[in-house]
């Protein structure tokens, strides 16, 4: 290995270390109540207890199907009507907007509606995370067609892409690159979500694992389940950020 | 179609054109024959792409009519070629015909790659068939493009300055390579330029324009044989001629 590689992969490692090593004083010194800051000690310990319990493993799945069920029928409506506003100025123009008053609502402001709506389960939640990413998704992938160099049009039009070959073959692969960057932020705004969204009607889930935590003030109990979402949200970035490096799409992100 | 040969591929007929109060084309009148290669020269801004858009049906006349016969396709200053599709890939958007909007059917898609590898074995692009667009450089990319437009039924090539975001050498290679491809695949080109050099050497009839609103000021007919020398006295004549019609040879300069 280089030393430059050597350097990119330790330096982060020793950021983490320096600020596990800040949080092991605080507490050490006392600084704030234990009750109110808890030492890396005891989030171990209760990591240990959820993990032997399974409780975590438990909520880590049903947090991941309900940010999984309701980011995709964001993408699945969010995408194709991003596309089609994309294409129609008069349209556009129509609904912009409406879509941005609803990109600015914070889910939090739709809780009530989801519990009354949706009930209990895994609705309201699904509910608040649709509701939190299907705006931005939508304005972002307008954006992305709106942009498109005009020049792929010409092109296409020489030979004879129209309707939903123009589409799917020059207007979608046009925008592509955009697309999954505004799919890796809403994703993110999709996975933040999940705390305030399993704050109503969930009896599990990493957000109800908070929320709980909360209300038995064990905060390293809480802590313990920010580690989860912190490292499951990244991972998962991650894994998304793999798509910008497909064959046919790598050219949006190399000029 | 190729029983028309003596038919002209393209007329404009008493064309007038303008964006809101401006005027670009004034009355213009334009016959281009099958096979001819035509080459437009003139100030910038004085319509010269205008023309190109109108051939090619993405603009209407104001007044005046548009007749062509056959299929054009355009080749574009840079950035013409579908960044997400490989270098064959983009030539075989080239086979796409407008009676089978989806495509070359099933049973022609053999020949339709063996197609695609000629034209990739005649701009010797051989080993970049699968890569990118961005992973070449601007002039490999410029030739894909001509493999394009060749490609198929295509029968008018409308060119929009082509070469120039090109180096200098690469520009002088580009112009050699376009009348080696013209050779074994014959098309009617129209051709739009700023310089006056790729003109002389390209064209068999130079039509130099004049200002907004633009008409054809002189028309010069080039008959020396293809590929021409820079050092050709054709090319040295019709270079002469063209910029002194567009008032960049004075005597005085051309003296000196």
């Amino acid at each position: 290995m280089k030393k430059a590689d050597v350097l990119r992969l330790s330096l982060p490692v020793i950021v983490l270390f320096g600020a596990l090593l800040l949080w092991s004083l605080i507490s050490y010194f006392d600084l704030f109540p234990a009750y109110a800051f808890p030492s890396p000690g005891a989030v171990f310990v209760s990591f240990k207890e959820e993990i032997a319990t399974g409780r975590l493993f438990n909520d880590v799945v049903a947090s991941l199907w309900r940010v999984a069920v309701g980011f995709s029928i964001s993408v699945l409506l969010g995408i194709p009507t991003g596309l089609w506003l994309g294409q129609h100025l008069m349209v556009r123009q129509s609904f912009v907007p409406m879509l941005n008053f609803f990109r600015f609502l914070s889910p939090l402001a739709w809780i009530p509606f989801a519990i009354l709506w949706f009930h209990i389960g895994d609705k309201p939640a699904i509910f608040l995370i649709f509701m939190a990413t299907f705006f931005p998704l939508t304005l972002a992938t307008m954006v992305a067609v709106a942009s498109i160099p005009s020049i792929y049009f010409r092109v296409a039009r020489d030979y004879h892409y129209n309707g939903i070959q123009l589409l799917t073959k020059v207007t979608f692969p046009a925008a592509l690159p955009q697309i999954i960057t505004a799919l890796r932020v809403s994703y993110g705004i999709a996975w933040v979500v999940i705390v305030a969204a399993e704050m109503v009607g969930c009896q599990d889930g990493l957000g109800y694992g908070i929320w709980e935590a909360r209300n038995g003030l064990r905060l390293d109990s809480a802590v313990c389940y920010m580690i989860v979402i912190g490292l499951l949200g990244m991972g998962i970035d991650r894994l998304l950020a793999q798509l910008t490096k497909l064959p046919g799409i790598r050219w949006g992100y190399e000029r | 179609m190729k029983d028309k040969r003596h038919t002209n591929a393209l007329h404009l007929e008493s064309v007038s054109h303008g964006y809101g109060n401006v005027e670009v084309l004034r009355d213009l009148n334009l016959v281009v024959e099958r096979g001819e290669i035509v080459v437009l020269v003139g100030p910038s801004g004085c319509g010269k792409t205008t023309i190109l858009n109108l051939l090619s049906g993405f603009l209407h006349p104001r007044e005046g009519t548009v007749n062509k016969d056959g299929i054009t396709r355009t080749v574009y200053q840079q950035d013409g070629l579908f960044p997400w599709l490989t270098v064959s890939e983009n030539i075989s958007m080239g086979l796409r015909s407008s009676a089978n909007g989806n495509g070359h059917a099933k049973n022609a898609s053999r020949a339709g790659n063996s197609e695609v590898n000629e034209l990739i074995q005649l701009i010797r692009m051989e080993g970049f068939e699968n890569h990118y667009p961005h992973e070449l450089s601007g002039g490999m990319r410029q030739r894909v493009e001509l493999a394009r437009v060749l490609a198929g039924d295509s029968d008018i090539l409308l060119m929009d300055e082509p070469f120039s975001a090109l180096d200098y050498q690469s520009r002088l290679r580009m112009r050699r390579e376009l009348i080696l491809l013209l050779e074994k695949r014959p098309r009617t080109v129209v051709f739009v330029t700023h310089d006056i050099e790729e003109a002389a050497q390209l064209a068999d009839r130079v039509l130099v324009l004049s200002n907004r609103p633009a008409t054809i000021c002189r028309e010069l007919r080039i008959d020396a044989s293809q590929p021409r020398r820079l050092s050709d006295p054709s090319v040295i004549g019709a270079m002469e001629e063209t910029l002194k019609e567009l008032g960049l040879n004075t005597p005085e300069s051309h003296q000196a």
